[in-house]
Parts: structure tokens; sequence; C-alpha cells
């Protein structure tokens, strides 16, 4: 092994040491405007990596006029695409704040966001709450108006209410909420049953004691029953916070973000902290389901790294389960450790793969495989080889090995 | 082929293991690993080759090739850390690893070869003057020309120079005469007789050394230099027997003449034999070491052979006699079933089955127990005498063979992109680990480049 691979192999030790000692726990609800400094009066935050009001795909541009009729800045979507073409508003990503948004969803300045922090290094990360009560295609379903009305009820109400459960019973730490879901059939980027089972009993015994009055109370524990939308923050919370604790790590090529943005797929390598390498995937990458930021799941050994946790999605998927559990043991070949508490039954209580090197991706050409929304869609789904390569040549330039990769080796 | 110890899911117990992506991934499950066999594409096959022989491998390149700039830089690499960058096919231990080049006999001859015709024909040559090969490494038809300028072959000469199982280097191929020079001159450098031909000049010799024009000239040589007495000189014998040689002499002859016929030459050689036949120096016998007995009943032979098989080491050299009679065969029938059955037995256990020489002391044609005989890989030998004296050379091979094998360890080997050579080497029960590889970026060399320096 060369001098310099020696090195990032150790830099990666070191980023993957991070990543296994994060303790992110729930802490709180607060509204994005004040948990995000600086955050702007108008201002709309996306998942994925930044990008421009023209780059967006219809499901954002939808997303980010629900948000706009939301803060009362438009009173219809006609409106408030509008505005938003004569550039009324201003777009960011809430990634750069450290948080994930769900795909299909954009955050404006008075919707209420998750409060993770990590319990070992004190980093404050968000996960905004999606108001659609389904995942999938079937959100789609769901009327403007409806959604509208439940984003308002989150704000004024389960917001509040919840905030006040988890400071009332104290910190609720999800590494461990995390292990108990993937031994009960979750792989937490599609499927949240046993999650969501898990924490609603802890939330409404808490609900109750927090001495919320009996109407908003009833309303909270519906909500709390009906939808997986809390459940889906937090756990994409959870692998967004660890994934965040390796980020700056110098000379570790540890993937600590993998997100889209409409046509748009980036990753963000730990040696260049929070630059992101992006690639365009061209227009057909609409006609899928946007990704968003639920890719924040693999890069923790979650979404479909730990698909053998559930056999329910197995079952849905166009692949025979041989098929998945191969290409789920193959990324021992890319990753650099197996999670000593996140573990698999199913795979002989084996960890889940976390910490994606990029110099492994590339070379072996195993792309990480994602997770997709659409049951119906070809399997695997994977990140894109370009993107490993484009981050690759961005922390070779760091590193100022370009020019040595130009000659022989 | 692939370890067991690879994650493997308990939910679905039949699930292939994951096959190793990368050469570093193989040598994990293989950390014994002493080659690599290598056929990537030439745009991206020098990144795997420094990658190997940074692991410490010896490689050994099939398919395109190295490009003439890759092929200078990775020799010199490899050269300085002294290991063995061959192009084309290799004989290492008997095991002609790419499956290009035949099987040999195994003897004390070293081989350096340009190329495979080169290496074909000399290891031919040499058989034909009764000597058998150590090892054979074929360097690459440039090798012994700019750029590259010999890295190869004397990285080649000074591990062969280091073998112990190497006692005479035979280097072929075309060089210039700065070349040759300096070939034969690390050829000298070794301490062991050599014979260099590069198919130009004059024919030369001196103190343990010869230069010659042609291969042709090679056995003469090999006589001058005295090189014919060692290895194999049974005359195809090692051959029909097996590569694994060492071990104990069991004979069980037709009458007490023969077993002293077989014995008188084996004390000779030095080796404690045991006997029921009485003769100075034979110990009592047992099931042990050496044994060579003498039975006259048929049935009763073949039991004590099965019996003298079953005691002592596992790798038995059987000598045996069968006389062809004018009612025909009839008597040699339990010996020949005795030995289907040892055979077979060992075959089905993945064993080497012991080496058979049979002396058929009479003329005539061939009967059917000849062909069943030379089908169970017995070789047929005319008289009691020859077939002692193969088995005596196996013997001599085998105390040879208890040296360290080529390198210091077992021939274990990891292939890239040659599945060709997985398949074959499998089939000669050469411990394989193949690597499931897929060029880095689609086969951009820069990127991998990029990979390699990172890795």
């Amino acid at each position: 092994m060369s001098e310099l691979g020696e090195r990032v192999d150790a830099a990666n030790r070191e980023a993957t040491r991070r990543m296994l000692a994060a303790r992110p726990a729930w802490v709180g609800v607060v509204r994005a405007r004040h948990a995000i400094r600086g955050f702007g009066e108008r201002e709309i935050l996306l998942g994925g990596p930044p990008t421009t009001w023209a780059e967006t795909s219809p499901a954002q541009r939808g997303a980010v006029a629900e948000a706009i009729e939301f803060e009362g800045w438009a009173r219809s979507t006609s409106e408030a695409l509008a505005l938003a073409d004569a550039g009324g508003i201003v777009l960011g990503a809430l990634h750069e704040e450290e948080g994930v948004v769900p795909s299909g969803f954009a955050v404006s300045p008075s919707t209420p966001v998750l409060s993770l922090e990590d319990r070992t290094t004190a980093r404050r990360t968000w996960a905004a709450i999606d108001a659609a009560v389904a995942v999938g295609p079937a959100r789609s379903l769901e009327t403007v108006a409806a959604r509208l009305e439940r984003r308002v009820f989150i704000r004024d109400v389960l917001g509040p209410a919840l905030d006040r459960a988890v400071d009332a019973g104290g910190a609720i730490d999800l590494v461990s909420l995390v292990a108990r879901a993937l031994h009960a059939g979750d792989e937490l980027a599609v499927r949240f049953e046993a999650l969501h089972g898990l924490l609603t009993g802890e939330l409404s015994r808490r609900l109750v004691r927090a001495g919320l009055p009996r109407s908003e109370l009833g309303l909270a524990l519906d909500h709390l029953a009906e939808g997986f939308g809390l459940v889906a923050a937090l756990a994409s919370g959870a692998a967004r916070s660890i994934a965040a604790s390796a980020s700056g790590v110098p000379l570790s090529t540890v993937v600590t973000a993998m997100a889209q943005s409409g046509r748009r797929f980036g990753v963000r390598v730990a040696a260049l902290g929070p630059r992101w390498c992006t690639v365009d995937l061209g227009p057909e990458a609409l006609l899928l389901d946007d990704l968003g930021d639920r890719p924040a799941a693999e890069c923790v050994g979650l979404g479909a790294f730990a698909l053998p946790a559930a056999p329910a999605i197995l079952a849905s998927l166009h692949a025979s389960r041989e098929e998945v559990v191969q290409r789920v043991l193959a990324l021992r070949s890319i990753t650099t450790a197996s999670h000593p508490v996140w573990t698999v039954p199913l795979l002989g209580f084996d960890g889940v793969r976390v910490g994606i090197d990029v110099r492994r991706v590339v070379e072996t050409g195993l792309d990480p495989i994602l997770s997709s929304l659409d049951p119906a869609a070809a399997w695997p789904r994977t990140a894109p080889s370009s993107v490993f390569v484009a981050a690759l040549e961005a922390f070779a330039a760091d590193a100022g090995l370009l020019e040595g990769a130009e000659r022989s080796p | 082929m692939i370890p067991s110890d690879r994650p493997r899911s308990s939910w679905l117990p039949d699930a292939s293991p994951a096959a190793p992506r990368t050469l570093d991934e193989a040598l994990e499950l293989a950390p014994e690993a002493t080659f690599a066999v290598l056929g990537p594409p030439r745009d991206v096959l020098a990144i795997e080759v420094r990658r190997a022989v940074e692991r410490g491998l010896d490689v050994l390149v099939v398919g395109e090739g190295l490009a003439p700039s890759d092929e200078r830089d990775e020799k010199a690499f490899a050269r300085a850390r002294g290991r063995l960058l061959l192009l084309g096919d290799a004989v290492i231990d008997g095991v002609p690893l790419a499956g290009s080049l035949p099987d040999v006999r195994r003897g004390g001859l070293g081989v350096v070869a340009s190329d495979l015709g080169a290496a074909a024909e000399a290891i031919a040559v040499a058989e034909r003057a009764g000597v058998g090969v150590s090892q054979v490494l074929v360097v690459g038809p440039g090798d012994l020309a700019e750029p590259v300028e010999g890295a190869g072959t004397f990285a080649a000469i000074a591990r062969l120079g280091g073998d112990p199982d190497t006692r005479a280097l035979f280097v072929v191929g075309p060089a210039e005469p700065r070349l040759a020079r300096a070939v034969q001159h690390a050829c000298v450098e070794t301490s062991k007789p050599s014979v260099t031909c590069t198919f130009r000049g004059e024919p030369r010799r001196g103190l343990g050394w010869e230069v010659v024009v042609t291969i042709a000239e090679l056995p003469r040589s090999l006589a001058r230099l005295d090189v014919g007495g060692w290895g194999v000189e049974d005359g195809g014998g090692a051959r029909a027997a097996s590569p694994t040689t060492h071990g104990r002499i069991v004979g069980v002859l037709s009458s007490p003449s023969l077993a002293l016929e077989a014995i008188a030459p084996s004390l000779a050689a030095g080796l404690d034999v045991a006997s029921d036949v009485p003769c100075p120096g034979v110990l009592p016998e047992d099931v042990g070491g050496h044994t060579l007995v003498a039975e006259l009943d048929p049935a009763r032979r073949a039991l004590r052979v099965r019996a003298l098989l079953q005691g002592g080491g596992p790798v038995a050299i059987v000598v045996l006699d069968l006389a062809r009679t004018a009612s025909g065969d009839g008597e040699a029938a339990p010996l020949v079933a005795t030995l289907r059955e040892v055979v077979e037995e060992a075959r089905s256990r993945g064993r080497t089955p012991p080496a058979v020489f049979v002396a058929r002391a009479a003329g005539g044609p061939l009967g059917t127990f000849d062909r069943e005989l030379l089908d169970l890989g017995c070789r047929v030998v005319p008289t009691v005498g020859e077939a002692t004296r193969c088995a005596l050379s196996l013997v001599a091979q085998g105390e040879a063979g208890a040296r360290p094998p080529f390198g210091g360890r077992p021939l274990s080997v990891l292939t890239v992109a040659a599945e060709r050579v997985t398949r074959h080497l499998a089939a000669r029960s050469v411990p394989v680990v193949p690597v499931d590889w897929t060029a880095p970026a689609g086969g951009d060399a820069r990127i991998a480049r990029l990979v390699g320096l990172l890795r």
C-alpha cells in the first residue's frame, strides 16, 4: 500500500470511529427560523444539494409553492409559483445547515423542525416533519389543502406539544431506538412500522403527562397514529447527525452525505467538509421519485444497506431475495466497518455496513444501493458512479494528486 | 474456491459468500497467497501489477500484457523488491500456472525463457536429455531489449539462484550482445552451473557456464556441466507417476531374487530397507519405512501391497513385477484390482495416489492389464531394475522436496480477470481465490491511476 493510501486508511478509520461513536438524541421541536441562524425572511430550504429555481423538479416546485402558501406569501399555488418565478424567494438547502428535508417538502421560516443533538459532540442537526400522511407515490394523491391544513396543525399544535413531551421526559436516544427497529422489521428509509410502534407508545405516554388540553391531545395522538412523517424525520435526522460527525476529518474519503435535488445528485466527502460534489443526472432523473435527503440513511448503513432487516420490503422488490442479500453482503467491499449496535438478525446479527469509501466505490464499480419508494422501479437503484469519480477527483485535487494521475503508477 | 469465512446470510444458508472485489480483499481471505495472476486490460493493468507487487506477491500477467513503458517501470519496481513479474505462463513447483506450458518432469534445471515457445522447447529438450526442471519463468519477449533492459530476466535469475530446487540454470531468449553478457554474468553470480542461449554469436564456455546458440545444444552443455546427473532420469516415469513424489518405497516382488534386485540398489543409494528376504544390511520387516519383500502367491501379493500401503506415511512408491505368461494375465488380476482400489480410494479422498512402477518381465504385446495399469497412472517398465531406479529417483526428489517450496511458501494464487486460469488451477487443486474484478471507473486509465495512488 502506498504511504498516502495508509494515511487515507487511517483517516477513514478515524472518520468511521466518529460515526460509530455518535449518539444522536431527539431533544425538542423548534421553528426553523429559530433553529437556523440567519434564516432569511423570504427563504425556502429544500433537501439535497443546493439548487436554483431553474433547476428544480416539478415536485420541488410544488413543495416550494406549498411552503409559500403556508407562510401566507401567496394565496394560491399559481400565485406562489409566480412569486418564485419572479425571484421573490431565496432558495437554499437545509443540508447546508446540517438538516434533512423529506423529498417533496420544503422548509419555510415557520416550519417546525425536530432538533437533534449528538450527545458525544453536542452537534445540532435538524429534521423537517413531512406534512403528508403517506410516503411514496400515495402522497401525491393528498390534496394541497389537506397538506396545508396539516402543516398548520403541526406548527401550532403538534410541534409545541411534542416539544413539551420531549422536554418533560428527557431526550430520546435514537441509536437504541433504531437498533430495536432493525430487529423488528424496519430498514428505516422506506419502512418505519416498527420504529413508529416503538415511538408512539413512548410519546403517547409523554403527551398525556404533559397536560395538554383534551382536544389537542386527541388530535396529536391521532396524528401520531396515522402518519409516519415524524418517525421518518427522526430516522433521517439521526442518520444525518451520525454522518455529519465524520465531516472535516482530513484526508478521509468517507462519504458524509448523499442527496438528490431534482436533476442533481451530490455527495460530500469527509475531507472536503461541507463542499458538495455533484453531477447532472439528466432529465430522465425527474421521472423517478426524487430522493432528496433520503440517501442519508445509506451513509450510515440504513435504508437499502439494511434491506435484509425488512422482509416485507424484500417481497415487493423486483429482485430475488438472494440477489438482494448478495448485493448487501457485497457492500463490505465499499465500506469501512460493520456497525456494532445496528445489527440484522437475518444476516446472523452482522452489523450494517457503514462508512462508504469513495476510493473503493470507484475501484470496484460497486455503486451504493439506494432505497426507492416506487415499488415498480427496477432494482437496484444506485447512486451514480460519476458522482464518486467527481468526488475522488475533487479529493485528489485537494491532495495535489491530479498531476500524479497523469503518469504511470 | 472462496474460503467459507466470508460474510454469509444465515437466512439464506445456500447463498454464496460475497466474493472479493479487490486484490486486497482477496489477500484478506488468503494471506498466504504467493502469486497473483492478472488479466485486466492493458490500460489499467499496471495499477493492479503495482498493487500486487507492493503486497509482496509474485505476478504473472496473462491476456493483453503491459504497455512497453509500463513493463519497464513495473519490472524495475518488482525487481527492486525481489519480486517476479512474468508474462504468459510459468511453471512453479511443477504447476503450469496459466496452463499454457505443459506439465513437466520435476528436476533441478531452472528455466528462464523470453516466451512460451522457447520455454516449451527448452522443457522438451531437457526432458529428452533426461533432465527435469525445477521452475520455468517466462519473462516476455521484450524483456531483453529496450526499454525493459532485462529487468524481468535478472529478477528471475536471482530468484532461481536462491531456489534450493534449482541446481542449474538455462536462460533462453534473443538479446543484444551487451544484455547477453550481462545475463551470463548474472547467471555466474548465482554460483550455479548455467547455460545461456541468445541465438547469436559463437558458443563459449567457462568454469560452470556455457553459452549456446540454439536450444538444441542444451543437452550437450548439460552433460558437460554434469547437470544430467540431477533430477529424474527414468525416461518419463515421474510424469506418469505424480507431481508429489516424496515418500517411501514399497515393493512386493514375485521372488526373493527379484526382491534382492530391488534391495541392492536401494541399499547402495543409502536407504534403510526392511525385508523378509535374508540379505546383509536389511532391517526386519515392518510397515513404516522402505520395505521390499517377496511373495510368490499372486493373491497374497495383493494383500501385502495393501497392508504395506496402509502403514507408514500417506505417500508411497510401489515397485511390482508382473510376468506376462503364456496362459494369460490371470494371476495379475488380484494385484491390478488392488491397485485400482488404492488409486481410486486416494482420488476420492482428494489425496495423491501412490506412484506405481510395474516391471513386465517378459516381452510380448500389451495386454488388457497393461492398458488398465496405464489408465491407473502406473508406469510400466521392462525390468525390476528400471522400476527400482525410477523409484529411487522419486525418493531422491522427495528429499529435495522436503526443502521449502519456491519462494519458501506453498503455491497459493489470487487471480484477477483470469477466469480460465482460475478454473485451470482449481482443477489442479492449487489454492486459488478469484477476484470479482471490475475496471475502475469503467476502464478510465486516469481515474484508475488516481485510485492506485490512493490505495
